[in-house]
């Protein structure tokens, strides 16, 4: 009776030792693509009875997903860093092959999310955008999910009822945060102020909602003056913030909502040779780090990227790959309260 | 087709008769393409938990010396106990030795027996006196990984240390706590539970050396010796009260704040602003309340995860390249209880 040919033989014929056909075969360690093809190559050639396992393991299929993210203005360094760990977090993922189109709109308006949401509609099987809120978008996310591609709204709950998922901070809990510290570190009763991106930002709104009602509850006989709008710019931040120091010379607090930080930083370093505002500001970055160590703000808020990122191609893979199941909900991630380092 | 499991095996795994299993291994007709697929599948799927099942050899069994309050060790424990099964492919095991007050000798006596009995490792929060370092060091001698949590010894003694940066957390609690008192004179009541805690002290060093440096209209008294039990507690806050009429402000290192706030309430003394440790169970009811201002706290079930990747680098199961993070400091305040 002829031999059958053994591990040894398949080694041989592939080149390499028995030790890597064994791991090969038995599972015992993980082999390269380039090695396991060889092997199966050889086991074919000598046609050993454990060819099929070879080739199970070089057919095992992993599925690949075109995944789309909308964020904002790419100039800004929390931007930067959200763009960096999404692909970072997606080139990660082994049990699937994602490729990431991520993408950035210019400006607040709704008809260029409009745009950018159908053009990516098309070629991706679930976007995850952060968009104001306005009708037009809730059509364009309705056409999406007729269509079968789901919308995680981000940072900013857009399109209710219709959307995916809402993941982000509780916003409202942000600006009762951000209150809480002003609050505190402001021992007279004064006057406060806050800075909201736009009107079209539920989750600016949350925050002032939130800030107010923390205040006022405080019964502290602190004064929120009306909210400012700064389109998230530093310049008008900057311009509006330094009106507001001549306007209100007793300005005790100020809380910035949305972006545009950096000109509230800048007005008050230009006015102030000491920090005499109790400023929150959201998100760190180099400015704001640079404006914790020296006092000008005293607190920042700030959104766990990576956990966010984690979660985020989580939920997209698993609508991308199980199709929409029907339910909608938010996912709500604990802000980190960022003070300087201090040793 | 061939493959090492049996024919039963297969069948049940893909929910097919022994008869179809037979057809599609062998390859003969009157199969569908797609029940072929299921066989495919359900060989690929025992081949993986075979492997799965081969590689989960290295099994270490780990021994917890803590030596705090039940409502720190409780936690450390249930942490340990939900991060130990996650730890895959190697497999820990943990035997805990928890204890409320426990003095030089007996510490020393629990590591020589654990050693003795044998262990693979040992995750230590006990005072850094003398005569324990001289235990430590026989201990690395033996080869014996001692990962410290919380409060360390001297770093030749052990394999690595887990927990908050301590300086730095202290110095945290300070900015805060300055930030948050009345920009006027008044002293900070400063709460260790034994002086002997390297932990304890390193936080309040850097709680000291902040406000000396940012806020010198805050001067400090300490009290320790509590054990952060809250009977022992009370007196000697009593004590403490007594002879400095000017506390307004606590920083509370060792615990027991519902006997520090006791103390306070009971000579008709306001606290300020109160800065405590851990997020326990009284303490998330007290700042609730408002009664505490802010907390620091950081992950048990993070530290507990980054002291077995400290052994598993240690016997060369994971890459000796493998980062581990720094614990985090997070600040709990009323609104933003987790």
């Amino acid at each position: 009776m002829a031999r059958r040919p053994t591990i040894k033989d398949v080694a041989q014929e592939a080149g390499l030792s028995p030790t890597t056909v064994d791991r090969a075969l038995n599972g015992r360690a993980i082999v390269r693509e380039e090695t396991l093809r060889k092997i199966a190559d050889a086991a074919h050639r000598l046609g050993y009875h454990g060819r099929g396992i070879f080739q199970t393991r070089l057919e095992k299929p992993v599925p690949e997903l075109r995944l789309g993210f909308i964020l904002l203005k790419k100039s800004q360094e929390f931007y930067k860093n959200f763009a960096r760990q999404i692909e970072l977090e997606a080139a990660e993922r082994r049990d699937v092959r994602i490729t990431a189109d991520i993408r950035f709109s210019s400006s607040q308006s709704p008809n260029e999310f409009a745009d950018l949401l159908t053009q990516m509609g098309k070629r991706c099987d679930a976007i995850a955008c952060t968009a104001v809120n306005d009708q037009r978008l809730d059509q364009v996310v309705q056409t999406l999910k007729d269509n079968g591609v789901t919308v995680v709204s981000l940072l900013n709950d857009f399109a209710q009822g219709i959307r995916k998922e809402y993941l982000g901070l509780n916003n409202m809990k942000v600006g009762r945060l951000a209150a809480w510290m002003i609050s505190k570190a402001v021992h007279q009763p004064g006057t406060l102020a806050i800075f909201v991106g736009g009107n079209r930002w539920h989750g600016h709104d949350l925050r002032e909602v939130g800030f107010r009602s923390f205040v006022r509850e405080t019964g502290k006989g602190f004064t929120v003056l009306d909210t400012l709008v700064n389109l998230e710019t530093r310049q008008v931040t900057y311009e509006a913030t330094l009106d507001l120091l001549h306007r209100h010379p007793d300005l005790k607090g100020l809380y910035i909502a949305g972006g545009g930080m950096e000109g509230a930083i800048a007005a008050l370093r230009e006015t102030h040779a000491e920090p005499r505002v109790a400023l929150v500001v959201n998100e760190l970055t180099a400015e704001s780090r640079a404006a914790l160590i020296d006092g000008y703000v005293i607190m920042a808020i700030s959104t766990p990227l990576p956990e966010l990122c984690r979660v985020l191609v989580d939920m997209m893979v698993k609508s991308g790959l199980e199709g929409d199941d029907g339910t909608s909900g938010q996912h709500f991630l604990e802000p980190r309260v960022v003070l300087p380092d201090l040793l | 087709m061939a493959t090492k499991f049996t024919l039963k095996e297969i069948a049940h795994q893909a929910g097919l008769s022994l008869a179809t299993v037979d057809r599609v291994l062998h390859g003969r007709d009157h199969v569908r393409a797609v029940t072929r697929d299921r066989v495919r599948a359900a060989v690929l799927e025992l081949q993986q938990q075979y492997a799965a099942s081969q590689l989960s050899t290295s099994k270490l069994t780990i021994d917890i010396v803590i030596q705090a309050p039940a409502r720190f060790s409780s936690a450390v424990r249930a942490a340990f106990e939900a991060e130990f099964p996650l730890m895959r492919p190697t497999m820990f095991r943990a035997r805990f030795h928890l204890a409320k007050v426990l003095d030089e000798r007996e510490v020393v006596a629990l590591l020589r027996q654990i050693a003795r009995r044998g262990t693979q490792g040992i995750v230590l929060k006990v005072p850094a006196t003398a005569g324990i370092e001289a235990c430590l060091a026989d201990l690395s001698a033996q080869k014996v990984p001692v990962v410290t949590y919380v409060t360390d010894v001297a770093p030749p003694l052990r394999l690595a240390y887990v927990g908050m940066p301590n300086a730095r957390a202290g110095a945290t609690a300070a900015y805060l706590l300055s930030r948050m008192a009345p920009p006027r004179a008044a002293r900070v009541l400063i709460t260790l539970s034994s002086m002997d805690f390297e932990g304890e002290n390193a936080l309040r060093a850097g709680f000291i050396e902040y406000l000396a440096q940012h806020a010198p209209n805050l001067g400090i008294a300490t009290v320790s010796g509590g054990f952060g039990v809250d009977r022992a507690t009370g007196t000697l806050i009593q004590q403490a009260l007594a002879d400095f009429p000017d506390i307004r402000c606590v920083y509370s290192v060792g615990g027991g704040n519902a006997a520090i706030l006791a103390a306070f309430a009971q000579v008709g003394r306001t606290i300020e602003v109160f800065a405590a440790h851990d997020l326990d169970r009284t303490n998330r009811g007290l700042l609730a309340s408002g009664q505490i201002s802010f907390v620091i706290h950081h992950n048990f079930r993070q530290d507990a995860r980054r002291a077995a990747l400290h052994f598993s680098k240690f016997y060369r199961l994971i890459g000796q390249d493998t980062q581990i993070e720094e614990t985090e400091i997070g600040i709990a305040c009323p609104i933003d209880v987790p």
